[in-house]
């Protein structure tokens, strides 16, 4: 039975075990392969002392070592904690520290740049390094490849249960630094099961991974490749005709993309429309609502490729979907439930909500996280009992609160509206806008600071930060802009920043955002 | 040539305004801003729509490519023998 995440793995390297599995440039490993790599690192993460639920913290660019260091750290009885690879030395420390992560694993390069944080964050006992490296550092240190050549002692014993936490992926809120999400092995195997049910993925398939693996749906595009013995293909673009080339080379039967992924691949004069691609099955949108026009060049570039637009929030994994035929009859609707799940539209006094009428999106089912890592409090407002409990319930089940606006049509499909609170998507990043403006007031000649998203048909939030200078100070936005750029990864940086006198309060005397947002002709 | 500066200079203060990281580095016109982590693959769409709109120009996808891109001054010498091409083109 496959009830932790790395068994999946382990049942396909019996099913299919000299079938390609994973892909990154010119390098293929079977099934066979990577579940043996899988196993040793496993082996050789038990070795320097990884226990039951202990934090696996992953920061590397998307490759071989990445995927099996996920796997590893899951057969090993870890948690694994996929971090952008992009991401900077003080966001690392922070979801460091936060998970109290007792290993991690990087490369040479990325380790030069966290020696600066390293003493911030005690909890890290061992580092397991990629590549060759000379710098120092005082933990112990383990060369990945080292480990890889661990040999598994005996047969494996997994004493971890499903409901133990498998994953943690970082994302952030309305307000503060990124909040841990918390999934068992269940949500992961859940997750992988209901995704590979709508989207009929079998081990005939060959997924193409751009989506970062730090990321829900990324993740999932692991998951569930893994779980149905299809092979999965890594790559890293900057051009869309790279994504193009790929896509025609591997003969890839599924993407997956967020809607700024789209619009590249969507330009006029795109490789796209002019390569035949007969074997792309599916192509699935998350991370926010693809533009119509998008959608409608890229049905016309790729007629024998069904698009699957989706929506979901990391505390719930995957949400809704809308199937292929509907696309016509409703292009902006996110569509229906995932199958195994129930979603309900929940008005302001806590009643289900009519046609039409705008409610909070409510998610019952099994992919709902186990909360917040170290925010009981956060966690008790997201998930809270059904409101409507079936009879014979001995404990009423947990549903996810998701703060997203919604409708129901008379037919049952529903419509994204808006958030409830201030929290920016900025290219499919969930950005806070109060983590923006803590790095903005580091600078001494700012008195406070106050950002919003305005929404942006590539990027669904464009930022923009109001400034106010300290007394007798003055501050320029330009030289503002560049220090956030040596601060923050590009997706959380401004693309504008106004000197104001004064922000806008209310009567309690905190920053009136909405007030601000309609300054912007943003309701 | 004056056209040629002039085309160079628009290109520099795009990528200092939208690449903040750019103007903080001090990046010069032959530095990689693909290596340097200062584009990446949406700061070339913002490069691309940029220049289209900036000099009337459509960017084929065979033109998407790291040599074009790589710095300010290959940018900048790409973008004007492009302009200078559909110059001649339509005369």
């Amino acid at each position: 039975m496959d009830y932790l995440l790395h068994h999946t793995l382990r049942t396909c390297a019996e099913r299919f075990p000299q079938k390609e599995a994973l892909v990154h440039r010119d390098r293929r490993l079977s099934f066979a392969d990577l579940a043996s790599s899988v196993a040793a690192l496993a082996q050789g993460l038990r070795d320097a002392g990884v226990e039951r639920t202990d934090r696996v913290g992953i920061y590397l660019e998307p490759s071989i070592e990445q995927v099996v260091s996920i796997y590893a750290a899951s057969q090993a009885g870890g948690v694994f904690v996929p971090m952008h690879q992009g991401l900077f030395a003080q966001q690392i420390a922070h979801i460091a520290s936060d998970c109290q992560m007792k290993v991690l694993i990087t490369d040479a390069k990325r380790l030069e740049r966290l020696q600066e944080i390293l003493p911030q964050v005690s909890s890290i006992e061992t580092i397991v390094v990629v590549g060759e490296t000379d710098v120092e550092v005082n933990r112990e240190t383990l060369a990945f490849n080292a480990l890889l050549a661990t040999t598994a002692k005996k047969p494996w014993h997994d004493v971890a249960i499903e409901k133990d936490l498998g994953a943690i992926l970082y994302t952030s809120g309305s307000t503060g630094k990124p909040k841990g999400v918390m999934l068992s092995h269940a949500n992961l195997v859940a997750g992988a099961s209901i995704v590979s049910e709508y989207l009929s993925i079998t081990d005939a398939d060959r997924i193409l991974a751009v989506l970062p693996f730090s990321f829900d749906a990324g993740l999932n595009q692991l998951t569930t490749a893994f779980q149905q013995g299809s092979t999965l293909v890594l790559t890293t673009f900057l051009f869309a005709k790279e994504i193009v080339d790929v896509l025609e080379r591997e003969s890839i039967t599924g993407l997956a993309g967020v809607p700024s992924m789209w619009a590249l691949l969507a330009q006029p004069g795109s490789k796209l429309k002019a390569t035949p691609l007969p074997h792309l099955r599916y192509i699935t949108n998350t991370g926010g609502a693809m533009q119509v026009n998008v959608l409608t060049k890229l049905r016309e570039a790729l007629p024998t490729t069904q698009p699957f637009l989706m929506y979901g929030l990391t505390e719930a994994f995957r949400s809704t979907y809308l199937p292929p035929e509907e696309l016509d009859r409703r292009p902006t609707s996110i569509g229906k439930a995932i199958p195994n799940t129930e979603i309900l539209v929940v008005n302001e006094n806590g009643q289900l909500c009519g046609p039409d009428e705008p409610g909070e999106l409510v998610h019952h089912g099994p992919t709902v996280s186990l909360g917040y890592w170290g925010h009981p409090e956060l966690t008790n407002r997201v998930l809270r009992p059904h409101p409507f409990p079936s009879p014979g319930d001995a404990e009423v089940a947990k549903v996810c609160y998701s703060g997203d606006l919604v409708k129901m049509d008379a037919d049952g499909f529903l419509y994204f509206i808006g958030r409830r609170d201030n929290q920016i998507k900025s290219s499919g990043f969930r950005v806070s806008p109060t983590e923006i403006e803590e790095i903005l007031c580091k600078n001494a000649d700012l008195q406070e600071a106050a950002v919003i998203g305005i929404p942006d048909a590539v990027l669904g939030h464009r930022i923009k930060a109001f400034v106010v200078a300290g007394e007798g100070a003055t501050v320029q936005s330009d030289e503002l802009l560049a220090e956030c750029a040596t601060a923050m990864p590009r997706h959380m940086i401004p693309k504008e920043i106004e000197v104001v006198a004064e922000l806008p309060k209310t009567s309690s005397g905190k920053v009136n955002y909405p007030a601000l947002r309609q300054g912007e002709g943003v309701g | 040539m004056q056209l040629q500066e002039t085309t160079a200079a628009k290109i520099r203060e795009f990528v200092y305004a939208q690449f903040p990281l750019a103007r903080q580095r001090e990046i010069g016109d032959d530095v990689s801003l693909i290596e340097e982590g200062i584009v990446d693959s949406l700061g070339i769409l913002e490069i691309v729509t940029f220049v289209e709109t900036e000099f009337s120009i459509i960017l084929e996808d065979d033109e998407m490519l790291g040599e074009n891109f790589n710095t300010i001054a290959s940018l900048s010498a790409f973008i004007h023998a492009k302009i200078e091409g559909t110059v001649s083109a339509d005369a």
